[in-house]
């Protein structure tokens, strides 16, 4: 956090040069009205006459440069948050190494036949969309595309920062590949499905870029309001010079400018830009790809969300918490269920031995072989192993096992509904077709789960989950974590249907998704965050992709955007606020001469009329990158109902915003007394 | 001590009355604005009232062939309500121009002078009435048949505002607001018509006449002549109050013994000229099912009335400047205050109350000379009207307070890390950029006019006080014609080809550019969906939104005025004492 | 709506109106307020059967056996009406007041009394009827040498014709001159 870059420092600096061309500038009006002044205060600098002058060269000459540093300073904000993110995008362009890839020469061939002769190696740009693509262990994924046959574990941590390998296959969620991605093991034919420069990686890349240039249109209407006062203060400043006329008095334009740019919101004005980049860079460390600032803007504005259980509330690993006996003898089913999930590498299986580990099961290991563990199939539903002896031990869903035993002891069926109803999943243990007993298996919130949701709420963004899961889990996990709407036994296609229906209601809803048949409800959602390791279609609907694939981050983004809101609101009360003491010190300074009663009013007891202006002007220009910090880091956010937000924020911000002139404009004048400058 | 009791009376009576009217309001546009709120119980036997009235409406629908159940969307709700005013503006501008060859003309006055009659219809069309006249140069006819009717019709136009703007929230992707014709006549036949002839006759019983002869003349037990002139000014003066209208039936306006006659007869004035414009925001809290809401409305504007009042009582329980100045071995007798230009029977404090009252609203009725105020006690009068009179006028009041409204949602929402929204209505920048125009046009209404006539010749010359009052006096009058407020600082010559055009001007676009700009806003909202409330919606019903709302109408409407104070009141009052 | 239905139904609105707001209305309002008659035409005071004056409107008393009222721009010619808008930083304003005031000094030789400031300030309107009971009683002892009447008759006579603040708390208390003048010129017959 503290290490300065100092590279990126020399081109912020530089760019806040670049960026004082007026062409440039007019896109921000507030700063641009300031420009315009300092043009009038280097004319005045020069040539006093012109409007009148009877101020020292110095005097004009200082303000000019404390203008011109006005200036420099809010484009240095906007710059430094500009280059922040282009790091980001940076990082990404990395990746696009010059690649090759194996371009098929018949589309048709078989992936097992495929031989060196049956593609020709090009070079990356060469490969169009609609060819197809081979690629085997080492190869880097030469464009985006979707795997037509095969399956293979790809290292995708080069985009996604996770080391863990993905599998990739073809038919299902799991087939789109992203170009600059390794193949670690087996072979892939892919249909590549992007152009050149249109990959998922150039989209991104300029989707990061795009991001931080466009305004969002709440930042539109920010302007619009920054512009109309602007428009008034211009109004009361330039009208002055005219009341004074009648009151046979010369109002300096320096000092009309002094006052104009002292009520100008040049705060907010200089900070606006860099409040939203930084917002959006934000939103890119959490390995989030935002497709829009708008995106960003509305998940702060979400009422509600739709949470899958799986994987986003829950880990989705299921877990053995219990064995219960049913029966039988309790040792008898211990030992059966160590014996069932020995060879057993699923994380369930592992979970079935961590337990028995725990309960100090013993069993003689000589007697379980590997080759004797029996697979769990599709067919069966079970898996087990058999023992040298013959005997069978399988362990599976309650139905499966129930259809297989021959013996179901009483009691069974309600110990599983008890189960069930308490969240858990049952399998049923049956040694020699003889059922002893079940295993409780717990899906865990995940960590922390219940408490963001529970601040989600709080904040009035009602969380919704979904599941496939059967009632009674849904209603049992939906309990734990503290969710008041859940859908159970819901289909992914029925997502659109909730989505419409929510929103029907006037709300603004988020979802994240990764499957094909999510993307009709990621398009519909308001924020649609899509997972990188779902399909492009997914990722095609959804206005955000998460690297991570970890969709309980929808909470992230949502926090990210309501501080992106927050700071932009609590720096224009700031702005504002501040106001209040320009009138108290600048216009009795600026009317000193012709009205020298107005005095009484500048109880901050300055030194001097140019005195004034000059620290007002100095206090201007300096809080601008005071500010830029919290203009990057965002305003402190805690998750609290609208009403203590408001309040809070409006006594810190708006109060410091009475305030903070004050002081500052004393001490800096204060300052320029004791160095001498008056 | 005596006086905050009589204070606290007051404003319980004027609470009392803005719940009375303000329920009888929401009731009378129930259907209108889509309200779903009920008549309290206690009020339930209003209702009885709606046969009656139906039955004069439908006659009167019937004779216009309106069809009542044809609703108007924006434009054509604007484009009905400026025909109906530029038929009006006609009418009115011919009836002063050719007075003198019309009836009822006793006195054989003259007609007005182009720029005038131009002048004078600009400011009744639009409820303003400032007056570039005194009272009297007007005959009978004209006040009767011109400035009374424009009372009512003017204030009806603005009322039938407040119903279209409400239903534009209210409504769900719906474009329609009502229509203009229903809104107007049931507002006046329901509420103008009704409650100005009760208060009209108050004043008669107070001794507001209801004259037809022109001038008595009497014989003074001194022998010498007094021509004194009469007429129906009870009933004028009744719609001139209730309607925020202002306009004097005589020069001196509500200090006139005739126009308001009496201690009481000028608190229940103060009350109803208060209560009418306050009574339709109440209203709207009703409208839109959140009574809380339109009381912190009033609450927050009543915070900065308080404040103001304070400012001018204040400056205006200190003797009159000139008086101190008296030399010699005179001893005044102070006690009561600065009494130039103020009456007897009212006295310092219910004129103050009075000043700030018609400020505050559009009203611009006098009972004590404004310009004879000691500079401390001009300010809040000035200020009054930079936040663009507070409450407004009947109807437009709340659609002025909504101007500030969208900026201060706005600015809260995004404090609180929501893209702003009010009353479940998405505010983005189609509405906000109307809003920032709209809050842009006061200041050039006034501070470019007033720079206009402080340099030019034609406009100095007008100017009755020397210094920094005559400042104020030009920076008064086009405070009053931009902010169709109408009162007078008084003293300057006004009535001239250039103060005419400029504030008749002035008045028109005042008026009229905001009206267009919020039945705008009132399209684009009622197009939108209605976000249903959350914990997280801003909550427009809290303390903290009326501290916000007060600074941004503060720091955005009262401050920006500060330099042209400066040089005006503010000058004045910092360089001799009071 | 087109322009032309517009234009029709708002020329008939306007007539209609004219007949409710300008006819009816204030016709109607006349009628009713018949039961205040004296009031409602202009709260005339008869004096032997004939009009001297308005209760409601103040009368410039110059001749020395009367109270006075408080100056006025326009001389209580009641035929037009308001003050003359001096600002109080206006000289003329601080002229008129001085010369008033010595006026009133040299003619009522108050000596350590306090000049009432209303006897110096000019109202609103312009035709103020009323004076304050202090600028009443400050005549008092001019008016004894005057008239001859004595100090305790005029004082009961003001004290009669006060009128205080609405239930004590709205406005000021006040004396109506014109009344107050009638009951003087009783009390002299």
């Amino acid at each position: 956090m503290f290490d300065i870059d100092w590279e990126q420092q020399w081109t912020a600096i530089k760019q806040s040069f670049i960026k004082l061309d007026p062409g440039y500038l007019i896109k921000n009006p507030v700063m641009f009205v300031v420009e315009l002044c300092t043009i009038l205060t280097i004319i005045l600098t020069i040539y006093p006459p012109l409007f009148n002058g009877q101020e020292p060269t110095w005097y004009y000459l200082t303000i000019t440069l404390i203008l011109v540093f006005t200036l420099l300073f809010a484009n240095y904000a906007e710059s430094l948050a500009e280059l922040q993110g282009e790091a980001h995008a940076d990082s990404l362009k990395a990746l696009q190494v010059e690649s090759e890839g194996k371009r098929l020469k018949n589309k048709d061939i078989e992936l097992d036949e495929i031989t060196e002769a049956d593609y020709e190696v090009v070079a990356g740009e060469e490969i169009e969309k609609g060819d197809y693509v081979f690629a085997e262990k080492g190869d880097i994924i030469p464009r985006d595309g979707e795997v037509v046959e095969g399956s293979a574990s790809i290292d995708e941590s080069a985009i996604t920062g996770e080391s863990e390998p993905v599998i990739r296959e073809s038919g299902g969620d799991r087939n789109s590949v992203t170009e600059g991605t390794e193949v670690l093991s087996d072979v892939l034919k892919i249909e590549v499905t992007a152009a050149v420069g249109e990959s998922f990686l150039d989209r991104m890349i300029d989707l990061v870029e795009t991001a931080s240039r466009q305004k969002t249109p709440n930042e539109i209407s920010m302007t619009l309001i920054l512009a109309s006062f602007t428009f008034v203060y211009l109004t009361a400043v330039v009208t002055m010079r005219f009341f004074g006329m009648y009151v046979d008095m010369n109002v300096d334009v320096a000092n009309l400018i002094a006052l104009l740019i002292g009520l100008m919101p040049t705060t907010i004005g200089a900070l606006l830009a860099s409040i939203r980049i930084a917002g959006m860079t934000r939103v890119t460390r959490e390995n989030i790809i935002a497709k829009s600032g708008k995106a960003v803007e509305s998940a702060g504005d979400l009422d509600a969300l739709i949470l899958d259980k799986t994987g986003t509330i829950t880990t989705g690993e299921r877990i053995a918490e219990k064995f219960i006996a049913v029966g039988s003898e309790k040792n008898e089913l211990y030992k059966a269920c160590l014996q069932s999930s020995y060879f057993d590498e699923t994380p369930e299986g592992r979970s079935v031995v961590n337990l028995a580990h725990d309960l100090d099961v013993e069993v003689d290991e000589s007697e379980l072989k590997k080759e004797k563990f029996v697979e769990f199939s599709a067919k069966t539903r079970m898996s087990g192993i058999d023992l040298p002896d013959g005997t069978e031990i399988r362990k599976g869903s309650v139905e499966a096992v129930k259809e297989y035993a021959d013996k179901i002891p009483d009691g069974l069926t309600d110990k599983a509904h008890e189960i069930a109803d308490s969240g858990g999943t049952p399998l049923a243990v049956a040694v020699d077709k003889k059922i002893l007993g079940l295993i409780e298996l717990q899906d865990e919130l995940k960590i922390g789960i219940k408490a963001r949701i529970q601040e989600l709420q709080e904040m009035g963004v009602k969380c919704i989950m979904a599941t496939g899961d059967n009632e009674r889990t849904a209603r049992y996990v939906a309990e734990q974590a503290g969710i008041e709407e859940y859908y159970s036994e819901f289909k992914p296609e029925e997502k659109i249907a909730l989505v419409e229906k929510i929103q029907k209601s006037g709300k603004l809803i988020g979802m994240t998704g990764d499957g094909t048949n999510d993307a009709p409800a990621l398009a519909k959602a308001d924020v649609g965050l899509a997972m990188q390791a779902g399909t492009n279609a997914a990722k095609e609907a959804g206005n955000m992709v998460d690297l991570d694939s970890d969709p309980t981050k929808l909470i992230e983004v949502v926090a990210i955007g309501k501080q992106l809101l927050m700071t932009r609101g609590s720096l224009t009360t700031f702005s504002i606020a501040n106001d209040i003491s320009r009138y108290f010190a600048l216009i009795p300074a600026i009317f000193s001469a012709g009205i020298p009663a107005l005095q009484q009013i500048n109880f901050m007891n300055l030194y001097s009329p140019q005195s004034v202006v000059i620290a007002s002007l100095i206090y201007n220009s300096l809080i601008i990158p005071f500010l830029i910090p919290l203009a990057m880091k965002g305003v402190d956010y805690k998750a609290e109902s609208s009403s203590k937000l408001l309040r809070k924020n409006l006594v810190i911000y708006g109060g410091a915003g009475l305030i903070a002139p004050f002081i500052s404009i004393k001490l800096i004048d204060m300052l320029l007394v004791m160095l001498g400058v008056f | 001590m005596l006086n905050i009791i009589a204070l606290l009376v007051f404003f319980l009576l004027l609470f009392t009355l803005i719940y009375l009217f303000g329920e009888y309001i929401a009731w009378i546009y129930k259907d209108e604005t889509k309200s779903k709120s009920n008549l309290p119980n206690k009020l339930k036997f209003i209702k009885k009232l709606d046969r009656p009235f139906k039955f004069v409406e439908d006659r009167i629908f019937s004779f216009l062939n309106i069809d009542q159940n044809k609703e108007m969307n924006w434009k054509q709700y604007l484009f009905s309500l400026l025909i109906f005013n530029g038929v009006l503006f006609i009418f009115l501008f011919l009836v002063f121009k050719f007075q003198n060859i019309l009836p009822l003309n006793p006195l054989n006055l003259e007609g007005m002078s182009w720029d005038q009659a131009f002048h004078t219809a600009s400011t009744f069309i639009s409820n303003t009435n400032q007056q570039h006249y005194g009272g009297e140069i007007l005959s009978y006819f004209s006040q009767l048949f011109a400035v009374g009717l424009a009372m009512f019709l003017s204030a009806g136009t603005g009322l039938a505002l407040a119903p279209a703007f409400t239903r534009g929230i209210q409504n769900e992707e719906e474009s329609k607001l009502g229509n203009f014709y229903v809104n107007l006549i049931k507002g006046l036949i329901r509420f103008l018509l009704p409650v100005s002839f009760v208060v009209a006759l108050l004043l008669i019983s107070q001794g507001s006449p209801q004259w037809f002869g022109g001038e008595i003349i009497v014989n003074t037990i001194e022998g010498v002549k007094q021509a004194i002139r009469v007429g129906p000014v009870a009933g004028i003066e009744a719609i001139k109050t209730l309607g925020t209208n202002g306009g004097g039936f005589f020069a001196a306006n509500a200090a006139h013994p005739f126009e308001n006659p009496t201690i009481l007869s000028n608190i229940v004035l103060n009350l109803i000229m208060l209560a009418s414009p306050m009574a339709i925001i109440y209203a709207f809290g009703i409208w839109i099912g959140k009574r809380r809401h339109g009381v912190i409305l009033i609450g927050a504007l009543f915070v900065i009335f308080l404040g103001l009042f304070w400012v001018t009582a204040a400056g205006e329980m200190q003797p009159n400047r000139a008086v101190t100045m008296v030399k010699g071995d005179v001893h005044i007798d102070q006690s009561l205050g600065n009494m130039e230009g103020k009456e007897t029977r009212f006295g310092s404090l219910l004129s103050s109350l009075w000043a700030i009252s018609t400020t505050s609203t559009t009203n611009g009725a006098v009972n004590s000379m404004h310009n004879s105020y000691n500079p401390q006690g001009s300010v809040g009068p000035f200020l009054a009207m930079a936040m663009n009179c507070l409450y407004n006028g009947v109807g437009v009041g709340l659609l002025n307070l909504m101007t500030y409204i969208f900026i201060c949602v706005f600015i809260a929402g995004l404090m609180i890390g929501r893209a702003p929204q009010y009353l479940g209505k998405q505010i983005e920048w189609r509405e906000v950029k109307i809003a920032a125009l709209i809050i842009l046009l006061l200041p050039v209404l006034v501070l470019f006019p007033t720079s206009i006539a402080v340099i030019t010749k034609v406009g100095k010359e007008a100017i009755h006080n020397p210094g920094f009052t005559g400042f104020s006096e030009v920076l008064y009058e086009m405070f009053s014609a931009a902010a169709n407020n109408g009162s007078g600082f008084e003293g300057l010559m006004d009535n001239s080809v250039f103060y005419n055009l400029l504030n008749g001007g002035a008045i028109l676009m005042g008026r009229y550019l905001p009206i267009f700009g919020q039945l705008l806003i009132a399209g684009y909202l009622s197009q939108k969906k209605i976000r249903p409330e959350t914990e997280g919606t801003l909550k427009v019903e809290n303390l903290s939104f009326l501290v916000l709302f007060v600074g941004v109408m503060i720091i955005i409407g009262g401050l920006i005025f500060m330099p042209a104070l400066a040089v005006g009141p503010i000058a004045e009052m910092l360089s001799g004492g009071m | 709506m087109s322009v032309k239905k517009n234009v029709v139904t708002a020329v008939k609105l306007i007539v209609l109106s004219l007949l409710i707001f300008s006819i009816i209305y204030p016709l109607l309002l006349g009628g009713v307020g018949q039961l205040f008659a004296d009031k409602a035409s202009g709260s005339i005071i008869y004096q032997n059967g004939k009009a001297v004056g308005s209760r409601l409107i103040g009368q410039n008393f110059v001749s020395d056996s009367y109270f006075i009222s408080r100056p006025s721009s326009i001389n209580y010619d009641a035929s037009t009406s308001g003050s003359d808008n001096l600002a109080a930083s206006n000289p003329k304003l601080q002229q008129r007041i001085a010369a008033d005031s010595m006026k009133i000094k040299v003619k009522y030789q108050p000596g350590n009394r306090d000049v009432p400031v209303d006897l110096i300030t000019e109202s609103g309107s312009a035709l103020d009827p009323h004076i304050s009971p202090e600028a009443a009683y400050f005549q008092v002892s001019y008016l004894v040498e005057q008239t001859g009447i004595s100090e305790s008759t005029l004082n009961s006579l003001i004290e009669e014709h006060t009128e205080s603040k609405l239930l004590g708390l709205f406005g000021e208390s006040r004396v109506n001159v014109l009344e107050l003048n009638l009951a003087l010129e009783e009390v002299l017959d």
